[in-house]
């Protein structure tokens, strides 16, 4: 069976590297290329943290291009209080020596949807800057992608100390101009929320599995998810949650998850909704766009698909 | 001593009438080498900008690359509308041009705006006389593109009334995010809004003149004329057709036919009772109201109708 093409644009940060550990580590994807965006840190450092990422995991055939430094009206907030100056700050990794593919990244993606023989699945786990950008570049490449898979929103208020989101989870709420244009696209794009990523906490005895049981990345994951997790604490969590490996998980063994048709769509005006992911929810109402909201997922098989893929690295 | 070394540019437009004489005008006076038009959607659809755009390079002599450009507002898709009343269905009230034969560009407006500004060395200038939907997406892609470019002028906004509702210029209207992301580029934008347009009304009777002056594009012109609905008294009460889309192109051809005003923009982008739209200036500049916006003020009218008058002598 051929291996799924995909692109992961991302702004790493604590989930987004472990997503990148499941997605390089999986033999069902085809990782064309990791494209950053500004977003849990500046697209400096989260360029920076994507070169430590693919060096870590021995992966550095896979390019790595740098995307959008803000959002498309909206200036860039980051958010140090959650992910350290650095946007990784946890662990000690060394400094890359690897250089980012010097293109511009509407033609990175552009030439990847063009040559592909297959539909492409673009896996969206920081702000949706560049994908739009992307489609409003290229609206005749939308038919050349075959999902976009998206770690973002929340289908409800959310309410988490230290995010300056105001009820909104952060992904949309940094660029939601952006995502309400990527949910609007014709092609599926599924939404990870937070009311489903809470679903997937790691407890901290788990932390302590990934370290003994994951090899060198398991390690590194460990103490990612130790500094991640003091946000969560704060929050009356009692474990950590790792939003932008669902997605990955999803497009990896999507049987694992529960997943609905309904339209979705962000908003951009409210005044106190700006960046909210309104999930319709309404009975006898017939969705009109290719949006779909996971519902859920079995947490156990989650947890011990991302200690495998650590440990596979050894 | 006259420079004579002509000013490269490209035109985004959506034409649209006013656009049609706009860059008839701007080609007539030699002044520019037009390096090639990018149209979008605004006064009509795409398919009928386009096809305006390409038809008008050939027929007026210009024979420049066409390069299409976006087919919808950024955001606002659901709520565009085109504004046929005054330009006819298809764009050029009942004027049909003989149809292009040149092919189309093969990249989209926003590469061919750039590959243009690098090869210009920083010469390039902009016009944008329709909504700002290229030119967002161009900055989306090349953000470094407002330092790469000489000047950029359009035809939107106002300082004062609007003419879509209450506040707002339609180009401005059609898609006011891509003109709050222009307005916060790093562009200085040179802007002939509705405050100063709407002072520089072409007389009917004026125009009539000119159209039965003889030259190729006479009956083009009266048709073009014939076919605009954007007519109103001029500040002697005459009726007169109004061509916006000429001013921003005015004070590229001579500094000293305008007069203008430093400003900052700020693009209202939330408001639902008739604020929508507007583009609000701050006379003040300081660091949190930098200056973003030359705000055009008025037009040396009688300069402006001798350039049409030459016009229609360009074309015999």
């Amino acid at each position: 069976m051929s291996k799924i093409p995909v692109i992961i644009d991302c702004d790493p940060g604590h989930d987004d590297f472990i997503a990148l550990a499941l997605a390089l580590a999986s033999d069902k994807l085809d990782v064309k290329g990791i494209v950053t965006v500004a977003g849990n840190q500046t697209l400096e450092k989260v360029t920076v943290n994507a070169l430590k990422a693919v060096e870590l995991m021995g992966r550095t055939d896979v390019p790595v291009v740098a995307g959008s430094a803000k959002p498309m009206r909206k200036a860039h907030v980051p958010v140090p209080q959650v992910h350290g100056e650095s946007g990784l700050d946890g662990p000690s990794l060394p400094a890359p020596t690897t250089q980012v593919l010097d293109k511009n990244f509407v033609d990175f993606y552009a030439d990847i949807l063009r040559e592909s023989s297959e539909k492409v699945t673009i896996l969206a786990v920081g702000p949706l800057t560049n994908i739009a950008t992307l489609f409003y570049c290229h609206p005749e490449l939308v038919e050349k992608v075959a999902a976009i898979n998206v770690m973002g929103g929340a289908n409800r208020a959310v309410d988490f100390k230290d995010y300056p989101c105001k009820g909104a989870e952060f992904n949309i709420w940094q660029d939601a101009e952006s995502a309400h244009y990527v949910f609007d696209l014709d092609v599926p794009v599924t939404m990870f929320g937070l009311d489903m990523t809470y679903q997937t906490c790691v407890t901290p005895a788990e932390f302590e599995r990934f370290a003994a049981e994951g090899g060198k990345v398991g390690k590194v994951v460990s103490e990612l998810l130790t500094f991640f997790y003091r946000c969560q604490e704060k929050n009356g969590m009692k474990a950590c949650p790792i939003h932008d490996a669902c997605p990955v998980a999803y497009t990896i063994a999507p049987k694992m998850f529960q997943v609905e048709h309904r339209d979705i769509t962000v908003e951009y005006e409210g005044e106190h909704t700006y960046g909210f992911t309104y999930v319709d929810m309404r009975i006898y109402k017939e969705p009109s766009k290719k949006n779909y909201w996971c519902v859920s997922t079995d947490r156990d098989a989650f947890v011990e698909m991302l200690i495998k893929a650590c440990k596979s690295y050894d | 001593m006259e420079n004579t070394k002509k000013i490269p540019i490209i035109i985004d437009c959506d034409p649209g009438i006013d656009d049609a004489i706009a860059i008839m005008l701007a080609h007539s006076t030699q002044k520019f080498d037009i390096l090639g038009i990018t149209p979008v959607a605004g006064n009509v659809e795409a398919k009928h900008t386009r096809r305006n755009a390409r038809d008008l390079s050939e027929y007026l002599g210009i024979n420049c690359p066409v390069a299409y450009g976006a087919e919808k507002p950024l955001l606002s898709y659901d709520i565009y509308r085109p504004a046929s009343g005054t330009h006819g269905v298809n764009g050029l009230g009942p004027v049909t041009l003989p149809p292009a034969k040149n092919p189309v560009y093969p990249k989209p407006a926003w590469d061919f705006i750039y590959e243009k500004a690098v090869e210009c060395e920083g010469e390039l200038v902009i016009v944008a006389t329709g909504p700002l939907t290229n030119i967002a997406i161009a900055l989306l892609k090349y953000p470094e593109l407002p330092k790469m470019i000489k000047g950029f002028y359009i035809m939107g906004g106002s300082t004062t009334t609007g003419n879509a509702n209450p506040t707002a210029e339609f180009n401005i209207l059609v898609d006011v995010h891509a003109a709050d992301i222009v307005f916060k580029s790093g562009l200085l934008v040179n802007m002939a809004g509705l405050n100063v347009t709407l002072k520089t009304g072409l007389p009917l009777d004026f125009l009539a003149e000119l159209s039965q002056m003889e030259s190729r594009v006479s009956d083009v012109l009266a048709g073009l004329v014939e076919g605009y609905k954007d007519v109103k008294p001029d500040r002697n009460g005459k009726l007169s057709s109004i061509i916006h889309d000429a001013i921003p192109f005015l004070m590229l051809i001579d500094l000293d036919m305008v007069t203008y005003k430093p400003c900052h923009i700020d693009m209202e982008c939330q408001s639902k009772m008739g604020g929508y739209g507007a583009t609000l200036p701050n006379y003040v500049i300081s660091e949190e109201a930098p200056h973003n916006c030359n705000d055009i003020q008025d037009v040396d009218m009688e300069k402006y109708m001798q350039l049409c008058v030459d016009m229609v002598k360009f074309y015999k």
